[in-house]
């Protein structure tokens, strides 16, 4: 899985970090049960610092994408917990993009559609 | 004898020049990673653009082509030249200049290719691409492997030292001043120095070419297995060079042998470098049209050739231009190398300097307050004439066989720690250009000196006997 890092972006790098990962979940390029790097291992490898790397990970562990243990390091969870509700950020960010959208002319349907397409991570 | 040291630098020069030639300025830039020390992309491909680009990458090219072939004039012009320090001092600047003027094209194209891209509207996105499933686990450096011909370096260096102090009983001339230890640890800690820089290339950053991991996993394992197979062959062919060239030197009492290892070391080094440049070439273009992801690090090198990147935490970073890795200048530990870097270049011009100084200055010999002085650009030695227990004119200086332990060893300055004859540690001061000397013998050393002319050195001896 490619993680992308935004340097110029004012959404700060360990949120990168983490919403890649979860976006690869969802797409199942990371797959249930999966060895992610070491925190070490993979702050060097995006040049980053490890704090920045550990601070996402456990980001991840607290909402349960992932779990964390000495022996075997970070691993994608088994089992997700499925609350089958969007969080109240979610709904904020949500409500943005589509007044971003309505304001700039992009019809519902068309909206629709980019949901349809990103659904599952298929894109 | 200036002959050979000639043809040691000109078998360095020449395959260097030619492999640089060959990695900085390939013949077909389309197929290329990298123009210039930039980003290949699409657009420069493309109609006008294209044009554009062929003739700026020609132009310079060719200038490069020119600059390789004075140098190679240079370096056949300087096998003709005499005098060992000048010899030495020409092949530094000569080696110093073509290496830069190589570059010069280089970094004109690259500032030349960096106004196009802006020219073009293509502005640096600064993403960086990380695949995740290849973090910490390509890895080909095994230290079995690297390990091997190291300890096979150590026993080297522990049998010449067991035979320096004669646990080992073998004789030859050379025995006992630890030259050959010195010699043998040298390659030894090449090798050691080479392994670390293996170890610290083998944990680069893999470079993502494309969104499928599959692809990104095998063209990293690729280059990096070439590189572990060149760097195994270089410490084999370091361990192998140390033992023959000390046996050899041993069995024979010759300088020529050192001196022919070397330049087989060097002809077979060039001829593994440029294997290894031609199979990383063989990669790339097997990988071309796999590479979807180009990550746009070109505002972060500097003339293509140094890399400043505050926001990378890493310090070892893979070159763009040439082999190896390079500095990332912005890291704490990458200024310090960089100041390193520049105050060994600014002592090897002052030693340089000094050299030629010393060799330009004549040998003087004077005697002061019952003192004898012997004196070049400082005094060297100073020798009280009570403490001298014996004298001698000597004839002929070419009578006497002379090794070299530390100091100058040149075709008109012989100065510094010798073995003179099988005698270790004699302190030597003298021109062996000019046959006479005179050797003297006092409690602590045996001196072999003579000033600039015979008839100093004579009155010099004279004077002594006299006091005496």
């Amino acid at each position: 899985m490619i993680i992308r890092i935004d340097e110029l972006s004012d959404v700060p790098i360990y949120m990168q970090l983490r919403n890649q990962i979860v976006m690869g979940i969802s797409s199942g390029e990371l797959k249930s049960g999966e060895q992610l790097p070491t925190v070490r291992n993979l702050a060097l490898e995006m040049g980053i610092n490890t704090m920045t790397v550990s601070k996402a990970y456990q980001l991840l562990k607290t909402e349960g994408y992932i779990m964390t243990d000495r022996k075997n390091g970070a691993r994608i969870r088994t089992e997700i917990k499925k609350e089958a509700s969007v969080s109240d950020a979610n709904k904020t960010e949500l409500k943005r993009i589509v007044s971003e959208a309505y304001i700039s002319g992009v019809t519902k349907q068309e909206l629709f559609d980019l949901i349809e397409l990103y659904w599952g991570g298929e894109q | 004898m200036s002959l050979i040291f000639g043809i040691v630098m000109c078998s360095i020069l020449v395959p260097t020049l030619l492999i640089m030639s060959f990695i900085l300025y390939p013949k077909n830039w389309k197929t290329s990673k990298l123009i210039f020390g930039v980003s290949m992309r699409k657009e420069y491909t493309e109609g006008d653009t294209a044009d554009t680009v062929d003739k700026l990458y020609n132009t310079r090219r060719n200038q490069a082509k020119k600059i390789l072939l004075l140098s190679i004039i240079a370096s056949v012009i300087l096998l003709l030249l005499h005098g060992f320090i000048l010899q030495t001092t020409l092949w530094m600047i000569l080696i110093i200049a073509a290496l830069l003027a190589l570059y010069i094209p280089y970094f004109i194209g690259n500032r030349e290719m960096k106004s196009l891209k802006r020219a073009l509207g293509i502005t640096a996105e600064k993403i960086s691409y990380t695949d995740i499933s290849a973090a910490g686990s390509i890895r080909t450096v095994k230290l079995s492997s690297i390990l091997i011909p190291n300890l096979v370096g150590l026993i080297g260096v522990l049998i010449a030292f067991f035979i320096d102090l004669k646990i080992i009983p073998i004789k030859s001339e050379l025995i006992g001043n630890f030259m050959g230890t010195g010699v043998c640890a040298t390659f030894f800690v090449m090798g050691i120095v080479i392994s670390v820089i293996a170890y610290m290339m083998d944990s680069l950053k893999n470079e993502v070419i494309s969104s499928d991991s599959t692809i990104n996993t095998n063209y990293n394992r690729a280059k990096k297995k070439n590189l572990s197979n060149s760097i195994i062959a270089f410490l084999w062919l370091n361990a192998i060079l140390m033992v023959l060239s000390y046996t050899f030197s041993i069995l024979m009492v010759s300088e020529l042998f050192f001196i022919i290892g070397i330049v087989l070391y060097i002809v077979i080094l060039m001829a593994g470098l440029f294997i290894y440049a031609s199979r990383n070439r063989k990669i790339e273009t097997r990988y071309k049209k796999e590479m979807t992801i180009v990550e746009d690090e070109d505002d972060h090198w500097i003339g293509g050739l140094f890399y400043y990147n505050p926001n990378n935490k890493r310090l070892n970073i893979s070159k763009r231009a040439g082999i190896g890795t390079t500095f990332n200048f912005a890291h704490p530990v990458g200024k310090l190398a960089g100041v390193l870097i520049s105050i060994t270049l600014l002592a090897t011009i002052v030693i340089l300097v000094y050299m030629g100084m010393t060799e330009a200055t004549p040998l003087k010999l004077k005697i002061e307050n019952n003192k004898l002085i012997c004196h070049q650009l400082a005094d060297d030695y100073i020798i009280d004439l009570d403490d001298i227990r014996d004298i001698e004119w000597g004839e002929d200086v070419s009578e006497l066989r002379f090794f070299k332990v530390a100091g100058f060893g040149i075709s008109n300055l012989y100065k510094g720690s010798f073995n003179v004859n099988g005698d270790n540690d004699c302190k030597v001061f003298l021109n062996p250009e000019e046959g006479n000397y005179l050797r003297i013998v006092t409690d602590e050393y045996t001196y072999y000196i003579s000033a600039s002319t015979t008839e100093e050195t004579r009155a010099i001896y004279e004077t002594i006997i006299k006091e005496k």
